[in-house]
């Protein structure tokens, strides 16, 4: 075929193709499809048939064709677009993240700062007097230690493990001023209630007799900054809440041995812990480190941390402790104190307000101190003048454990028929008799101490001397009291005196092995009646039931002493 | 016998002062706090300080 003829087949059949092309409507286009002519491979021939020697030539796409590349390619974007979109995501996933963990950074120190400053702001400590008491001689009187009441005489070797003791300190310093303390402490319920009912026939016993409890004994809040600008006062405190009084906790550090006697006004009744206001600090005049002076006062609840309030008075207390040549530690070298405290008895304004001529346990009460100490660290020996008003009544005297007639019952066998003593006794008001009762020396004792018009004198000293080489100290403590000494012969004047040894263990702990014994010194006496009345005791009236003895004297006024020994432990941490 | 009993199988005397310097029983006791506070040859330490004394970690008095 020559060069021409090639060339118009070629054109023959373009026109062929572009001529069945026209513009498709979409109701009538018809379906593409594939056009295929054969190439002679010799000659170069384009045919419209198969032959031999000829091979396909595809022109245009069929319609699977064009779907399935239709479909790849609408695939195909489709997963880019979801390619793009996932990527997009993600970027905005590490921008979120970068943008939370850069939030969670600057929040992260603020708790690690609270969390690993919390144990600068807070202090945990616990203790614990725990002791082995014997009692060679039992006998009434205050208590030697708390929550210890051991029977009275004519119980000779009683003995018992008690828990005097446990604290579990919290404080809680927010900033370097202030100071959250919150102390709980044990102590004992005594007194039987009536069982509880349930139901018509239903019922079950107290158990508030006897129990270990628990309950508040210092819950304050202390300021510490209040004299900083001050040099001579610097370190000086104010404090509110229920809190150690200016006596007590001052002389009981500096004994060292509150694990196994009451300092002297302790034991005489004068609690530990007030609720009040209080200010304290020392007095630093020449610029050192010494101080010449430390004090504390304030004002407080007539009645103690243990005690609701009822009066519309208060009490004041202050101590003032002075070091004339100056103390480089708490309470070294030579030290004069004074201890002034002074309230009224703790009842509600009406009765409080009522005139009496003998305001009874009422009335208003003094406690004064003159202290002589002397401080180093191997030994200290202190010595005390107490004087009081009215601060010393029954309630005291039995703290420990006194007869049923001081607190409601009568004891012994009431004579009902004749006379006994000057008294008529019957039935209905039989008579107390000695000496199988405690009834009428009780009555003597409450005249004596309750009257509201009685004084108080007392001789204390106390110290302590650590062996040399040893983890053994020395111990001992003389108490000597005159609970009325307006009264010429009172069979209650005592002598306390304990006298032990100690061994430190470590810094955490501590035991103690000594002597206690509370002594009615006065030989064994009678009290003509016609002296007691000048005190307040009424002959012939009625006291917990029967009649009280009207003529002659009463009998045996003297107390029975007490004799103990102990071995005391401390843990304090 | 509680103190023997406390002072285990270390062959000392248990009511003899040992270890390192200031010991707790040599030192004054000048507040029951949390923790308790010492004086020992004029300087201020707490039961945490010298128990660390005593066993053997050096410690910052006041």
């Amino acid at each position: 075929m020559n060069r021409g003829w090639k060339i118009g087949l070629a054109v023959l059949v373009s026109f062929a193709l572009l001529g069945t092309g026209r513009p498709s409507l979409a109701q009538d286009t018809p379906a593409p499809k594939a056009t295929t002519l054969w190439v002679d491979q010799k000659t170069g021939q384009v045919f419209v048939r198969p032959g031999r020697g000829r091979v396909a030539m595809n022109f245009g796409a069929s319609a699977e064709q064009i779907e399935e590349e239709v479909e790849q390619r609408t695939q195909q974007r489709t997963q880019d677009a979801v390619r793009a979109a996932v990527a997009e995501t993600a970027a905005q996933q590490r921008f979120d993240n970068a943008e939370l963990q850069r939030q969670v950074d600057q929040i992260k120190p603020a708790w690690t700062s609270y969390v690993s400053n919390f144990q600068n702001k807070f202090r945990l400590g616990a203790l614990a007097y725990l002791d082995y008491g014997l009692c060679t001689h039992t006998g009434f009187g205050p208590q030697f230690l708390e929550n210890m009441n051991p029977p009275g005489p004519y119980n000779n070797l009683y003995n018992s493990f008690d828990i005097n003791r446990v604290y579990l300190n919290t404080y809680f310093t927010p900033t370097d001023e202030l100071t959250f303390r919150f102390t709980p402490e044990i102590y004992r319920a005594n007194g039987t209630a009536t069982a509880d009912k349930t139901g018509a026939n239903s019922g079950f016993a107290s158990n508030l007799d006897g129990s270990l409890n628990v309950r508040m004994k210092y819950a304050y809040v202390q300021y510490s900054g209040l004299f900083d600008r001050l040099p001579t006062l610097k370190g000086g405190t104010v404090t509110a809440g229920a809190q150690q009084n200016p006596l007590l906790g001052w002389e009981e550090d500096f004994s060292q041995y509150r694990f196994v006697y009451l300092s002297p006004w302790n034991y005489l009744g004068l609690s530990s812990s007030q609720i009040g206001l209080q200010f304290a600090g020392p007095f630093k005049p020449y610029g050192g480190e010494q101080t010449y002076l430390d004090y504390a006062f304030g004002a407080y609840d007539n009645g103690n941390f243990s005690t609701p309030e009822q009066s519309n008075t208060k009490q004041v207390m202050g101590r003032v402790t002075a070091y004339p040549f100056g103390s480089a530690w708490r309470y070294q070298g030579l030290g004069l104190t004074g201890f002034y405290n002074y309230g009224y008895g703790n009842v509600a304004p009406d009765i409080g307000s009522v005139p009496t001529l003998l305001k009874g346990s009422i009335a208003h009460f003094t406690r004064m101190s003159a202290i002589l100490s002397y401080a180093a660290e191997q030994w200290n020996a202190l010595g005390e003048f107490d004087y009081g008003q009215n601060a010393f009544q029954l309630g005291n005297l039995y703290r420990g454990s006194g007869p049923l007639d001081a607190f409601g019952t009568a004891t012994g066998t009431g004579q009902t028929l004749g006379k006994y003593a000057g008294t008529t006794c019957s039935t209905n008001k039989p008579c107390y008799t000695y000496p199988n009762s405690y009834g009428p020396q009780t009555a003597l004792y409450q005249a004596f101490l309750n009257n509201g018009r009685t004084r108080q004198i007392g001789l204390d000293f106390l110290g302590h001397y650590h062996i040399p080489g040893t983890k053994l100290t020395a111990f001992g403590m003389f108490q000597w009291f005159m609970p009325n000494d307006n009264v010429n012969k009172n069979p209650l004047d005592f002598q306390r005196f304990v006298a032990g040894v100690s061994y430190q263990y470590n810094e955490y702990l501590r035991f103690a092995l000594d002597s206690q014994n509370l002594l009615f010194y006065h030989s064994q006496f009678s009290v003509p009646i016609s002296y007691a009345s000048k005190f307040g005791y009424v002959p012939g009236s009625t006291f917990n039931g029967r009649g009280l003895p009207t003529k002659g004297s009463i009998p045996n006024t003297v107390p029975l002493d007490t004799h103990a020994i102990f071995l005391n432990m401390e843990f304090a941490y | 016998m509680l103190i023997i009993a406390l002072s285990g199988c270390s062959g000392r005397n248990p009511l003899l002062s040992y270890g390192p310097h200031p010991r707790a029983e040599e030192c004054a006791q000048i507040q029951q706090a949390t923790p308790t506070k010492y004086i020992c040859d004029g300087k201020l330490y707490t039961s945490v300080q010298l128990s660390d004394i005593r066993n053997g970690q050096p410690v910052a008095s006041k």
